[in-house]
Order: structure tokens, then sequence, then C-alpha cells
């Protein structure tokens, strides 16, 4: 039986910014949406307010991409915005901004504790700060939380939620999060218990004409 | 999608007369409600909708996912291949009682360790994820390419935890994937990285409103 009591969160990530748009690894670096990244925010806000869908909270990270998605959905909802830098996307050191093309060359293989980009966070730093942001949201009451968030930092939550360990050269396995792609999770503290119920829906994306992101 | 890549669609069943009676079905054998049949429907219009193939439909030999996968193998033009690998977990005694039987949750012990076998013949957590496990390496022993697989939501779940690298844990306190009935989950696997990449969860909006 279900107690009362239970934590749903949806674990969303950021509309499309210019960095996606460009194909750069963004990590930390800061870009606005895209004008289809508002039509996307814009499209899971109406999605959600026609289904009747409400929050208790909603915490962003920082990064204009997150706020921005953020309050999209803050002004649709009526829903006050929180700002946790836990939840900022994973620091990929000299790499940030970076496209594939003008990467220096990667280690031949990257350990758990080796940090990305010469300075910046190791795998499992960035599953200890998962774990942290998430620990700080079960620490406040029962109830439906919504974080906008980011791919890399969202999957290390994911990991924590279901207990996996990060594994080296990133192997292991990845939770897909299309922009505006979200996670729903429900946690019920009286039996310890996660259950996942979504995996990056991205149903409204269709509404504006896009397809299935999932498709091979 | 790569030449390497297995790309894999596991389904639930459609709702049968055993989830109707809110039973535990087990391996026992059920036939598909209406309802179930038009799930199977929707989710078969669905998948010609977004244009989806695959190179070969399987499914578990038990009825309810026997028709769901005929339903979906017609709309696809194919024929569906039987594998006992995707069988339900075996509930012992407990089949066919209802897991709202007040007398049945009276008697469930306090706890199980994922070593005890429910209904005191039934498969434990671990026998089940070890089939989980043979389960996802009889796909993996096939060619890249990608399958759609009609089973059960308990067998599903460990296949899950033996793609993500997740154990069972006592008192069934571990993670759970509720599937709804015709509800899908999606993975792609990279052997070259090992890696599985986790596309869908219970996805089953085709079966809103049914």
């Amino acid at each position: 039986m279900e107690s009362e009591a239970v934590y749903h969160l949806t674990m969303l990530r950021h509309a499309e910014s210019q960095g996606n748009a460009f194909q750069v690894w963004q990590g930390q670096e800061d870009y606005p949406l895209t004008a289809r990244g508002l039509e996307q925010a814009q499209a899971l806000a109406s999605r959600w307010r026609k289904e009747g869908v409400r929050f208790d909270r909603l915490i962003s990270s920082p990064l204009t991409r997150a706020a921005d998605t953020a309050r999209a959905i803050a002004t649709v909802l009526n829903l006050e915005i929180e700002t946790h830098e836990d939840w900022i996307e994973r620091d990929n050191g000299v790499l940030a901004g970076t496209h594939r093309d003008e990467r220096p060359p990667m280690p031949d293989f990257i350990h758990t504790y080796m940090p990305v980009g010469e300075k910046g966070e190791s795998a499992n730093a960035l599953f200890l700060r998962a774990g942290r942001a998430l620990h700080a949201v079960l620490d406040g009451p029962p109830g439906r939380v919504l974080i906008v968030s980011h791919g890399g930092i969202l999957n290390m939550a994911v990991y924590a939620v279901l207990g996996i360990a990060p594994l080296a050269h990133f192997r292991g396995p990845r939770f897909a999060f299309g922009n505006t792609g979200f996670a729903s999770l429900v946690y019920d503290p009286l039996r310890g218990q996660w259950r996942v119920i979504g995996i990056n829906d991205t149903r409204h994306l269709a509404a504006i004409g896009e397809p299935p992101i999932w498709q091979p | 999608m790569n030449e390497n890549q297995f790309f894999i669609t596991l389904v639930r069943h459609a709702e049968s007369e055993g989830n109707v009676r809110q039973l535990f079905q087990g391996q026992d054998d059920y036939p598909l409600t209406d309802r179930g049949r038009r799930q199977a429907a929707a989710l078969a219009k669905r998948l010609s909708l977004e244009g989806q193939s695959f190179d070969e439909v399987i499914t578990s030999p038990l009825s309810r996912a026997r028709e769901t996968a005929a339903i979906l193998a017609a709309a696809l033009g194919m024929q569906e291949v039987t594998d006992a690998a995707w069988l339900e977990q075996d509930f012992g005694v407990w089949n066919p009682r209802s897991f709202r039987d007040p007398d049945f949750i009276a008697s469930r012990p306090a706890f199980f360790t994922p070593y005890d076998q429910p209904g005191e013949t039934g498969e434990s957590a671990l026998d089940l994820y070890r089939r989980g496990i043979a389960a996802v390496q009889s796909l993996l022993d096939r060619r890249p390419g990608k399958y759609l697989i009609v089973s059960h939501g308990a067998l599903i779940n460990m296949v899950l935890y033996a793609m993500l690298g997740i154990f069972p844990r006592p008192d069934f306190e571990g993670p759970r994937f509720p599937h709804a009935n015709t509800g899908f989950s999606r993975m792609a696997y990279s052997p070259e990285r090992h890696q599985w990449l986790l596309l869908a969860v219970n996805d089953h909006f085709h079966a809103h409103g049914i």
C-alpha cells in the first residue's frame, strides 16, 4: 500500500539552448534558449496545464537555459522558482562550450575519480553532488517537486535513485533526456522504495511537430 | 542507429481476465479482455503511424502475451515467435489467489529475503533475476537489430535490473518500474561501450482513455 506522504519528483531537462543548437558540450557555460527551445518549454507548460498537473515546489539550476525553461512553466502554472546551485550542470573544465572538432585530445582512459577537462568534476564528484541535491529535496516535506536541470547531473540523480554507481570512461547505463524530456519518480519513505513512473517523456513535442526522439 | 546496436522494446501484455480479477496470474493462463484487445490494437496503430519497424517479434508463451503479440505482429506484417525465456514469475500456491484477498495479506510472511520462494514453491527474487539476465543474454546472442518483445510485469522489472546493474533487495524494496497494460520500455545497447541507453519507461499514452 502506498502511504500518503510520498515524494513525486519530476526531473526535467531544459529546453533547446543555443549551445545545443551549436552542438557544443556546454558544461557550466551559460547559453540562452533558442526560439525553438522557448516553444518547447511553452508546449510542456500548456500540456501540464491541460492535464491539471500541479507542483508544490519548482527548483531550478541557476544557468539561463534551465532558469528560462523554469520561468516559462512557472508563468503558466503560477509557481515560484527556487534556485539551487547543486542542480547546475557538470563542470567539464576546459571543455566548457567546446565542439567535438575543437577539443584537445582526451586521455585514453578516464577513471571515475579523474576530473574531466583537466579541472572539471570527476564522475564520482558529480555523483556525490547529485546525491546531495536529491537529499536536500527529501529533507523537505513530501509533495510534488519539479526540478529543472541538465542531462549530465540528472543522469547521476537517477543513478542515486536506483543505486547505480558511476563507471569509468563514460560507460555504464545512460538515461535519455531530450530537451524538455522529463523523468517521473516517486519515493515512499515508509517503504524506502522508489518507483520509476517514466523516463524521457517528450510527448508534448508532437504538438510543435517534433518526432519522438527515441526512434532509431 | 549504428549497425552494432541492439534496439529493444519491451511491452507488457494488454489487460487480461486475471488482471481484472486482481489475481496473481504468474504462469497461469488467462485470455485478454475485450478492453485488452483494444489496448493492443491502439499500440499496433501507434507503431504503424510512427513508422516503427522490427526485425523480430518475440513473445512469452502465455495467452495474454501471445494474443497481444499477435495483434502487434499482424499490424507489422510479421509473425511472432514464442520463447519461454519471457514467461512471468511463478508465484507457487499464491496462484490464483487475489492479491487483495485479506486472508492472503494476513498470511503473507512479514519479511522476504531475495532467496525466499513466494507461495512456497514459486520463484524467489533471485530466481527471477537470473531469468532476467538469461532473457537479456538471449537477445544479445542474436544479431544486432530491432526487437519487439511482449512479456510480463515482474520479469520486465528484472530485465531492467539486469540491464542497469541493479541487484534485488529484500522484501521487494528495490526500485520498481511499474508497467501499465501495453506500456513499453525501450532501450538501445551499444556493445563497443557496453552501454545501455534507456529511452523510455512505461510509455503507454496510446492506451489513455481505453
